[in-house]
């Protein structure tokens, strides 16, 4: 099967872009071209800017950034806004069906947004998102922001949920239904190949992935434990079924590893996040369930960012919280004051920039080294589906690094 | 009040259950596993759920999947909360916090204003014991993605759609059931579009012809309108109340649940 190609880039076209209204709502450039209007006339339009001035939008369709520090004043997290918002070239979409033109209207035909986004990936170039109201899983280049769909996996994969992909380039997919599917890389060449490691029946509802070396760790929902399996012999690993405490595996929902090999699990129905050590000997959990600081209602996702601190999406809490590397709490980014939050956060993964090329990791660590850190969260439900969110070190005069 | 005498009855059950009671003795999988109609103890299961209110052993009991007794209720409700006091006919405070502001304001020497302030602040009190027996019974916290003239989730929704996304259990997201794509915040709804799914976070049409009024859909408890909307405890009780197949909140024999809100 071919690539379903999406059109070439083109430059943005102000007012394409889908804003945040007051309450958080999206609205289209009918909209907006109605509030100009009405901005002529008088009255109308200051009601219109306040609102935008309250929910962290602009005249300008630009997301104003909304800030959270850590107590410790060592830490901001910056909410940067919608990552597919510089999506260009989004006006020639080759096929859209009637739900799609009922969703996102004639006018924004073209713009094929992502429905429901869950785990994700970034290996320095390409995000891919697992989409499982649109069946597939997106790709999105870091160069363009174009969302492509992954061709191949509409007849085979159901409901993606994970993604991961190891240093050689190989692409795992965790899908509810269909099992666990294994691509060599993410090339024309060999995008066709998707070939099933775990059945079904090997795995009874695989809803998340992680990779280390050569060890393929799969969270089963259904079994209520983590399956890993060599991907090159395809020998099964032992089970992890218990925690520390002996506190049972229940739902593993987002599964990553650390440098060291160290595997975390976010268990949606325990609410912590378990912790592993290389051999899959239980180490002391991160967080535990409740609504106070560093606990968790509804951990769904957990990624390792490259300063070791461990990133959780919370569709329970609407939240993300950051720990630093040895599980301590750090901060907590919601929604409140200039921002409407998240509706509910079902992934979450690293959005480093300089991780697939030498060359910007070298001028990342001339411009300031480990400062500056990104991460991507799905946001399910909400919109935007990708959000943009970045952790910055701060100096102790409160000057950023 | 039938809510709240609904969440004791299963607070009931799960002590019974802490306190030894009988006991499925199956694995019972949360995320719609079949459960093995018998028990370990001398009642039965279907005894079991009658007495705890249709939980215990159902789909949504936990207990055996985490090995705790307390996630029979804690797997979706968070259970410091009930440290509220009920509101009292005079309007006192619900809470701890709120009844030494209320017993400040009846201690204080009588203004011409006094009367007009112990109302405002009984009135605060009462909401304040409202918002409270609200969190109850959801995730506390959980906020609405409700826009104005848009079909979006409700709060009650979002605690469903939080496991029931394909990842704790199974999904309403990606399947043909409830809405596909139109739980997604900020769909929109062209007029005439005929529904092939269920809608969940739709305005009740109780004006329009063809939908039993909202006050006889809701008049004997079983169906909900959360804030006069649609929503997935609307045709389905988590607790299992009805012992309906799909939790449904009644039976849909003769189309029975259908009925109760479109009138054919």
């Amino acid at each position: 099967m071919k690539r379903q190609n999406v059109n070439s880039p083109k430059p943005r076209e102000v007012g394409k872009a889908r804003r945040r209204n007051a309450g958080g709502a999206t609205v289209g450039r009918g909209s907006w071209t109605a509030g100009c209007l009405a901005g002529v006339l008088g009255s109308v339009c200051a009601i219109w800017l306040a609102g935008c001035a309250s929910a962290g939008g602009s005249p300008g369709g630009a997301f104003e950034p909304a800030t959270f520090s850590a107590e410790s004043g060592e830490l901001e997290a910056v909410v940067r806004g919608d990552l597919l918002e510089f999506e260009p070239g989004h006006d020639r979409m080759p096929k859209q069906n009637l739900l799609d033109r009922i969703i996102f209207g004639e006018r924004r035909s073209a713009k094929r947004r992502l429905r429901t986004p869950q785990g994700m990936n970034f290996d320095g170039v390409t995000l891919l998102v697992c989409d499982q109201g649109g069946s597939g899983v997106a790709a999105i280049t870091r160069a363009d922001s174009v969302v492509r769909w992954m061709p191949n996996l509409g007849k085979e994969s159901v409901a993606p949920l994970d993604v991961c992909t190891d240093d050689s380039g190989r692409v795992f997919i965790a899908d509810s239904v269909a099992g666990v599917m294994c691509c060599p890389a993410l090339t024309e060449a060999s995008v066709d190949r998707w070939e099933v490691l775990l059945a079904p029946d090997e795995a009874r509802r695989p809803v998340s992935v992680a990779v280390f070396g050569d060890v393929l760790a799969v969270g089963d929902a259904r079994a209520g434990r983590i399956e890993r399996v060599e991907v090159a012999t395809g020998r099964r690993l032992e089970a992890i079924e218990y925690g520390a405490g002996g506190m049972r595996i229940v739902s593993p929902t987002g599964l990553a590893f650390t440098r060291d090999g160290s595997l975390l699990a976010a268990d949606a129905v325990q609410g912590v996040v378990h912790r592993f050590d290389a051999e899959g000997t239980p180490l002391e959990p991160i967080g535990r369930p409740g609504r106070g600081e560093g606990e968790f209602v509804r951990p769904k996702d957990v990624c390792v960012i490259r300063s070791g601190r461990v990133v959780v999406a919370d569709a329970g809490r609407q939240s993300v919280l950051v720990f630093d590397s040895e599980g301590r709490f750090l901060i907590e980014v919601r929604g409140g004051e200039g921002w409407s939050g998240f509706t509910m956060p079902g992934g979450v993964c690293a959005y480093d920039i300089a991780a697939g090329d030498e060359a910007e990791a070298s001028e990342r660590d001339d411009r300031g080294g480990d400062a500056r850190e990104f991460i991507v969260v799905a946001d399910t439900l909400g919109a935007p589906s990708l959000v943009l969110v970045e952790l910055r070190e701060v100096k102790p005069g409160g000057e950023e690094h | 009040m039938r809510r709240r005498l609904s969440g004791v009855l299963v607070i009931a059950g799960a002590t019974a259950l802490l306190s030894g009671a009988a006991v499925p003795s199956q694995e019972a999988k949360p995320g719609g596993d079949a459960v093995d109609e018998r028990s370990s103890g001398a009642q039965t299961l279907p005894e079991i759920r009658q007495a705890t209110h249709g939980v215990i052993g159902g789909p949504h009991d936990f207990t055996s999947a985490t090995g705790r007794a307390r996630d029979a209720c804690a797997a979706c409700h968070v259970p410091h909360v009930l440290g509220v006091r009920p509101v009292t006919v005079a309007g006192r405070a619900s809470t701890e916090a709120d009844a030494g502001v209320a017993d400040q304001a009846e201690a204080a020497p009588s203004p011409p204003d006094a009367k007009e302030e112990r109302s405002r602040v009984a009135g605060e009190a009462e909401a304040a014991a409202r918002q409270a027996i609200l969190e109850m019974y959801r995730i506390t916290g959980q906020s609405p993605a409700h826009e104005p003239n848009r079909f979006t989730p409700g709060a009650t929704s979002l605690i469903c759609l939080g496991c029931h996304d394909g990842t704790v259990a199974s999904s309403m997201i990606g399947t043909a059931h409830a809405m596909l794509a139109g739980v997604r915040e900020g769909f929109e709804v062209p007029d005439g579009f005929v529904w092939r799914d269920h809608p969940i976070g739709v305005p009740y049409p109780q004006r329009e012809r063809g939908y039993v009024p909202r006050s006889r859909v809701e008049a004997d408890g079983r169906i909900r309108l959360p804030e006069g909307r649609v929503e997935c405890v609307s045709c389905h009780d988590p607790h299992n109340a009805a012992g309906e197949p799909y939790l449904l909140a009644m039976s849909n024999r003769r189309s029975a649940l259908c009925l109760a809100c479109h009138e054919k």
